[in-house]
């Protein structure tokens, strides 16, 4: 049961960080970047 | 906050960060002045929305004052044509919204060969960019006995000048001192007075730098001719191209060989991590996702790192000799009969090893379809990775005999799959370039720097950056995918009762039944479908995939070539190996060019076409095979 919950925590958050990695966290800062908010520290992109 | 504004600083408050770009030609040494004055203190990303590498590093200046040093990509003109020079055109004229503009421009300067560097001091004198300049390598230009008169070229710049030596920090103090006297001088850039000049203007611009060459460098009263000896030999059209294939095999044998140690301690390493890993855990799905997933996800990726360094060692030792541009130009000819950029060599070769790090050094190419047709063509050279699925298959179904006397078959048909690869990745060039950018071949240019020694501790600190990378983006990418493909395989486990393998009927399992009509007619039974799924991750996961479905260990690679032997005909292995040849299963070097193109467009393109050319090569190959009886 504990490892179990362990395993699908651990495949919950693979999945969610490939969605994040792969589609969302790009697509976010190059919104962030045509809008002009990225501020002079940010490293944008990757 | 837009790209123009200038921070006014607030009394009583810190200093505002003075913020410095350095610009300048290719191989005009603007890295290693980057190391020599930032040290480890940088920072590597990209720019948004492009993957043009962003280098970013700081150091204190004389007054306390924190100093923002920013390397950008090399470029001859602000007329810019690549990427990389688009966003140092707009860095330095303060055009890019995500980068305020730079208060002081580092003009970066060879010494030895100011033509080029001098159009482009005109072109930013003509904006009003605050500026100074950087005569680097001026130790090798005084050995050569170059007379430059740098009061006078100073004044036709209208910058400051000071003479460096990057590699030995020479000359870094001065030019610090000098950056903060030009910022405290300087009225910011006006992001609208620069525009693209016209071919008249430029060749305007161009003789006025030939003018102050002439009147600003003095040539040598008895000329280096170590360069130019070297040359006749290195750029010879005969006497060149051995002595890079005796490089390239160099490299080869050292990608090869020399890894070989380390990837077998990487390797018994991850295992003897895996074997602990199983005696502190019990029996059950955990043990299972941290071995089989996570520990062996991780290690396939760990394992190619000793091959990467070493590559990227040569690369940058080679480069910082001055002979990448050598070979770049001996092979700008070969190449561009396929339609490949001269450049292009340098990622293909690094595809030998992994299409990872040889996509990602096709950053090295300006035009954007050059970059793209090597971006698609690179997954077709033969990478490591698929080295264990043909020696299983080779050993398995080859027969062990000569060939007219003295030619082992199974090392024939091996050299013959890496030679499929070969001519295939330049016909799929050709036809690229031939049908879709016909017309937009670009000339090559390049200026060729003078040969000088390799800075030991900038080449290690640009292998470790490159290993890094590696680490960062392959390893990230590929864990995650492993405990995704591993829950795949996993789940659900077999109901009770169940005799078959538990692979039969999991998530995988279903999908290779599912697929397998589709693969049916190429000669694929399902369990070489299932084998394909893991086999995304990287493909000589196949080969662990296929020992896990035929119920035997994978690590037993002579058992299992015996059962595949056994059930499968000759004619499917062939067909195996040929889908292996153009395999797209792949997913981190998908995951690589979706980040390399900043788009889906091309890793989809470049799944489409190479599963089509892996089907059709498998049928193809399948059913001749079947018409010879070999079914």
């Amino acid at each position: 049961m504990v490892q179990g919950l362990i395993v699908a925590v651990i495949v919950a958050c693979a999945a969610a960080w490939t969605i994040w990695h792969m589609f969302l966290r790009g697509w976010l800062r190059k919104r962030a970047a045509a809008k002009g908010d990225c501020g002079p520290d940010c490293a944008c992109g990757d | 906050m837009t790209a123009a504004k200038v921070v006014e600083p607030v009394a009583g408050a810190a200093p505002r960060t003075l913020r410095v770009a350095l610009v300048g030609n290719p191989n005009s040494g603007k890295t290693a002045m980057f190391n020599a004055l930032t040290g480890s203190r940088q920072k590597v990303a990209n720019y948004a929305g492009v993957t043009v590498e962003r280098k970013e590093g700081h150091l204190m200046g004389a007054d306390g004052r924190r100093i923002s040093i920013l390397d950008l990509p090399g470029t001859y003109s602000l007329r810019a044509r690549s990427p990389d020079e688009v966003i140092t055109r707009d860095v330095v004229l303060g055009r890019l919204i995500s980068e305020p503009a730079p208060d002081v421009v580092v003009l970066v300067a060879d010494a030895t060969n100011l033509r080029l560097v001098l159009r482009l001091g005109l072109e930013m004198k003509a904006v009003g960019i605050p500026a100074v300049m950087a005569l680097n390598m001026i130790d090798i230009a005084e050995r050569q006995g170059l007379d430059i008169d740098v009061d006078r070229l100073s004044r036709e710049l209208a910058m400051p000048i000071i003479g460096t030596v990057a590699t030995r920090r020479r000359g870094m103090e001065d030019l610090v001192r000098l950056i903060e006297e030009r910022a405290a001088s300087a009225a910011p850039v006006q992001p609208s007075a620069w525009r693209e000049p016209s071919a008249v203007e430029l060749r305007a611009l161009h003789r006025e730098a030939e003018r102050i060459q002439k009147a600003c460098v003095k040539p040598p009263k008895r000329p280096d001719t170590f360069t130019g000896r070297l040359d006749d030999v290195l750029l010879h059209p005969v006497a060149g191209i051995l002595v890079l294939l005796g490089v390239l095999f160099l490299m080869f044998q050292a990608v090869f060989a020399w890894a070989a140690p380390l990837m077998d301690l990487s390797n018994s390493g991850f295992e003897a991590l895996s074997a602990w890993v199983g005696t502190l855990l019990p029996e059950g799905i955990l043990k299972s996702l941290i071995s089989d997933g996570i520990i062996a996800g991780v290690g396939s990726v760990v394992v190619f790192l000793p091959q990467i360094v070493i590559l990227f060692l040569f690369i940058i030792l080679l480069e910082d000799f001055g002979y990448m541009a050598r070979a770049a130009f001996l092979l700008d000819k070969i190449m561009g009969g396929a339609g490949l950029h001269g450049r292009a060599f340098i990622p293909l070769l690094s595809s030998f090893a992994c299409a990872i790090p040889g996509i990602m050094a096709t950053r090295v190419i300006d035009n954007k379809h050059d970059r793209l047709t090597t971006i698609l063509v690179a997954p077709l050279m033969t990478c490591s990775a698929r080295i264990p699925v043909y020696t299983l298959i080779i050993s398995a179904f080859i027969p062990r005999q000569q060939v007219m006397g003295f030619l082992n078959l199974q090392g024939l048909v091996f050299f013959g799959l890496y030679a499929a690869g070969l001519v295939s990745a330049l016909t799929v060039a050709f036809v690229v370039r031939k049908i879709f950018w016909r017309s937009d071949a670009e000339p090559f240019l390049m200026e060729l720097p003078a040969y000088k020694t390799p800075d030991p501790l900038n080449v290690l600190r640009n292998v470790l950056q490159r290993a890094q990378i590696f680490l960062q983006r392959a390893g990230t990418t590929i864990l995650s995918m492993m405990i995704l493909i591993w829950f795949l395989c996993a789940f659900p486990g077999a109901p009770s009762g169940a005799t078959g393998p538990a692979i039969d009927y999991s998530f995988a399992g279903m999908i290779g039944h599912a697929i397998e009509p589709v693969l049916g007619p190429v000669g694929f039974n399902w369990q070489m479908s299932v084998a394909l799924i893991p086999g995304m991750a990287a493909r000589e996961v196949a080969v662990g995939a296929l020992g896990t479905v035929y119920s035997i260990s994978g690590d037993n690679t002579s058992l299992l070539g015996a059962s595949l032997a056994h059930q499968w005909s000759l004619a499917s292995a062939l067909a195996f190996l040929a889908w292996y040849v153009f395999a797209p299963q792949c997913a981190s070097t998908l995951a690589v060019v979706k980040r390399e193109t900043n788009s889906w467009r091309w890793p989809i393109i470049m799944f489409l076409y190479m599963t089509a050319l892996a089907y059709v090569a498998a049928f193809i190959v399948y059913r001749i095979a079947v018409a010879f009886g070999a079914g």
